[in-house]
Parts: structure tokens; sequence; C-alpha cells
């Protein structure tokens, strides 16, 4: 199971980068959580019963190790209170420009994490609640809500540009 | 209608446009070392708890699997030792207690920031005529973080932040611990004041660790009150020793479930068969007639994890039953609140 684990984590570290990408939005964050997902994976691998629950288990870990890391950050920068934490860094990261970007930072990190994994993952309905952690209902409907929020920058698109 | 199915058209088009935009997210050519390096240090660390047992146990060449599982034993009671090591440190109050063997211990727990002691950071004593306090304030102090992977020391920004991060939150919490203390000290200076050295009063505040794992750390402190009667009541706190910070009922269970009600419900059932089975047992219940009677848990509700994943719930004297009820307690089975905890947290 151990090295079942390091493969994969080894075949998919890219899928689990732009995840944490999407989150904290900045280079070395993403570098980080990867690093601490990939330890904290193998160090839990016992807890791993199936192989074919591998997948879900290392987007479960990556999502979290994000959240965690933002959870932090907002604490740390709590005065400065503001809806989204911090603005992305400025120039410096090529992603931050990109119109995906300013459509994620209108949802809020769960609905982040399921639109990503729906729709630029690929993945069915029912694996996003496994990684979620939530049933498939609340799943759909958060989904929905993500997408109605979307749909709002996708109209006002030119303020985003 | 049909502009409905237009709306979603365009909404498909715009997410596979996003998701190519996802896809060109740049992976930089250091995410792979990362990722090897995040292996490698899980790997070094295994290694290292397994190196004491490798050197005692001379034959070790046996089957893999074999090694395996005792490596597991070894790791198991290894842990149960810290955890006996940190309750000792506690109950003597002493930090050096035991020497190198017991901070070696502590300290190899594989967790980024680490919680290792709860010390008594200072004692407040009191005898003034018939009154007395005796307050103990505990402080929870960080290991000193060991050079566990030397190697990996260098460059290690993130995990520097991380560690400043970890700290500041530890001094929240012990602040609020500290806030907490403190509180009992002002009430017993103001009723000293107020008393004209007259009255019997004492106020007696002791800590104890409830439970320790690996991720967590459940401290409570015990106050009792006594007056013309005596008053019970404590306060809990759990600690994510990762974090550093205090964790809150809502912590544990799923945002959108209602383990409040579940539990509530949970809590009025026992009492309602408490009192059924033995007529001396009186507790307050919310109803028309009872208006601020039990009613439902809230997120300041103290509680805390049995090691076999019962919850907890605590109530001080007079919260929820008439004094002589002292402080009650109500254990919700595990199996109540199974399905209505987070996923990815583990309670034991």
């Amino acid at each position: 199971m151990k090295e079942l684990i390091e493969n994969a984590l080894l075949k998919n570290y890219e899928k689990y980068y732009r995840l944490a990408y999407s989150y904290v939005e900045n280079e070395a964050d993403a570098l980080d959580i990867v690093q601490e997902s990939a330890y904290k994976a193998m160090k839990r691998c016992e807890n791993v019963k199936e192989e074919a629950y591998i997948e879900t288990w290392l987007y479960r870990i990556v999502m979290n190790t994000s959240c965690d890391l933002l959870r932090r950050k907002k604490r740390l920068s709590e005065c400065t209170y503001d809806e989204q934490a911090e603005p992305p860094a400025a120039g410096s990261d090529i992603g931050a420009s990109l119109d995906v970007h300013n459509a994620l930072q209108k949802l809020d990190e769960r609905e982040r994490t399921i639109v990503v994994l729906r729709y630029f993952e690929d993945m069915k309905l029912e694996q996003v609640a496994a990684i979620t952690g939530e049933n498939v209902n609340t799943t759909k409907s958060r989904l929905y809500r993500a997408l109605r929020k979307l749909r709002a920058v996708m109209e006002g698109e030119g303020v985003y540009e | 209608m049909s502009e409905n199915r237009e709306k979603i058209t365009y909404d498909t088009q715009k997410l596979q446009e996003w998701k190519a935009e996802y896809d060109k997210i740049t992976v930089p050519g250091e995410a792979l070392e990362r990722v090897k390096k995040g292996i490698q240090m899980a790997e070094q660390e295994t290694e290292k708890e397994q190196e004491p047992k490798a050197g005692k146990r001379k034959d070790a060449a046996g089957a893999d699997i074999m090694k395996e599982k005792r490596n597991k034993t070894y790791v198991i009671l290894k842990r149960a030792f810290a955890t006996a090591a940190a309750i000792l440190l506690v109950i003597t109050g002493a930090v050096n207690l035991g020497g190198s063997t017991v901070a070696h211990a502590i300290e190899r727990i594989p967790v980024i920031g680490t919680i290792a002691k709860v010390v008594t950071f200072r004692s407040y004593e009191d005898t003034t005529n018939h009154f007395e306090a005796d307050i103990k304030v505990p402080q929870i102090e960080e290991s000193v973080h060991e050079t566990q992977n030397e190697s990996q020391n260098e460059g290690k920004q993130g995990e520097k932040e991380e560690q400043e991060l970890f700290q500041k939150s530890l001094e929240n919490t012990n602040k609020t611990i500290e806030e907490y203390a403190q509180s009992l000290i002002d009430m017993y200076e103001s009723d000293l004041a107020a008393s004209n050295g007259e009255g019997n009063y004492s106020l007696k505040s002791d800590y104890e660790i409830v439970r320790e794992t690996d991720k967590y750390l459940v401290l409570r402190i015990n106050t009792l009150l006594v007056m013309a009667g005596g008053a019970q009541s404590s306060r809990i706190f759990n600690i994510d020793k990762i974090t550093g910070e205090i964790l809150k009922l809502d912590y544990f269970f799923q945002e959108d479930s209602n383990y409040a009600d579940v539990i509530s419900d949970n809590i009025k059932e026992q009492m309602l068969s408490q009192m059924e089975k033995d007529e001396n047992v009186t507790y307050f219940i919310q109803s028309d007639e009872e208006e601020w009677g039990f009613d439902k848990i809230t997120d300041d509700t103290q509680f805390y994890f049995a090691d076999n994943g019962d919850l907890v719930i605590s109530f001080d004297e007079y919260e929820v039953a008439p004094g002589f009820m002292g402080a009650v307690d109500f254990t919700i089975p595990r199996d109540k609140i199974a399905g209505l905890l987070k996923p990815d947290i583990s309670v034991s």
C-alpha cells in the first residue's frame, strides 16, 4: 500500500499542485502544501485499506492541508479582516492574472474545491462528495450555488478584465 | 425555458475555457522535488522510530511483514510512554523531571509543531482571615523543536513560517487559559474586598490533562468554590497540538449536520431516564414551566472526546441541575454521533 501511495504521489503531483494552487494562489505556498501532503500521506499510509480509495484520499489530504494553511493565514491577518484574506501577489505569479482565478476567488473554499474537482479534474459528483466528505446532495446543492455565483462573474465579465 | 438552456450552454463553454486555463497553471519543476522530499521526510522519520528497536532485536532478520508488525507495536508503546510522561509532568509540576529520557520520548512524537508540556505557570495562594485561595494557572509549553531532520533544515522557509504561526496561536491559547484563571483570581479578590473580613470562603482551582493523543490535548481546569455551600465548575480546553489552537465543538462536526440537536436530544433523554429511575435525581429541562432549564448545547459547551470516541459533555454545578447534583457530565455514545463528525477528523 505504501508503495502504491508513493507511486500515486509521484504520478499525479501536478494535479495536487494545481489543486493546492487554486487555494493559495502562489507558488511558494502551493509547493509547501505539496510537500506537506506527501509527508502526511506517507506517514499515514496505514490508514488506507483499499487501493481504489487512494486517489480520493490523497486529494482529501491536499484539500485539508490547503485549508489548514489558509485558515492559519487568515487568523494571522485577522486584524485586516476582509472577505478575501489576501489579494494574490502582484505580477510574479502567472496564474494570478488569469480569468479562472478571478472567478474562483468569488467562491468560498468548499465551493472552489467542488468546482475544481468536478469540472477541472473531471470527477464524478460521487467522487467529489467522497473527497469533501459530504453527501452527494449537499455537494450538488453547493455546486449549484457556486455556479450561480460564477454566472454572476461571467455576466459581469467586462468588469474583471 | 430556452433562455435557461442557453445559459447552461454558455456556462459549460465558459467552464471549458476555465478548465483550459486551469490546466495551464504552470507546475514548477520544484514540485516533484518537494513531493519527493515529503516522502523522504516521512521515511526518515519512520526509520528513526525503528532505530532503537533494531538495535535491541538482533533477530530482526525475519520476514519483512513481521518486522512491520513489531514496529507498529513499538510505536504504540512509545506513544503510551510519552503520554504517561506528560501526565507525570503535570502532577509534579516539575519541568525537568525525568531528565533526558523523558524529554527525548516526548520530542520524538512526529508532529510538526509539538506541544509537549503543561506546566504550572504560576500559583496564586492567599489566606486572609477565613478566606483562602489556591489557584494554579497552567500554561502549555512547546517542546524544543529538535533538529529532527537536520538535512532538511536548509531552505525551509515554509516550515519556519509555519512554526511562527504555531507559536502565535499557542500564545493565544495560553492567553485564553490565563484569562480564565485570572478571572477566578479577580473573583476571589473582589469577594475578599467585599467581605470586610467576615465569612468563610475557599476557592481552589487545579487542572488535569483529561486526555492526550498525537493530535489533541485536553486540559481541564477544575474549580471548587466553597462559601456557605459549594460550587463546582470546570473549564475544558481542547487544544490542537499541531496548530496550538483551542478547538470548539463545531470544529469536529460537519457544518450542515444537526449535531447540536442530536447531542442535546440525547442529553435530555438521559436526563429523563435518570430522573425516572431515581427520584433523587433532578435536572432542569426547558419547558413552558421551566423556561431557563437546559435546551440545547452551544459552541461554548464544555466537552471532550473519550478514548473510545464517546463524546463527554460537561456542565457546571447549577447549569442544568440544582446545586445538590454538583457538576454533571453526560456521555454521548459514539454511534450516536459517528455520522455527524467530519470524516477527515479523527477524535481518537
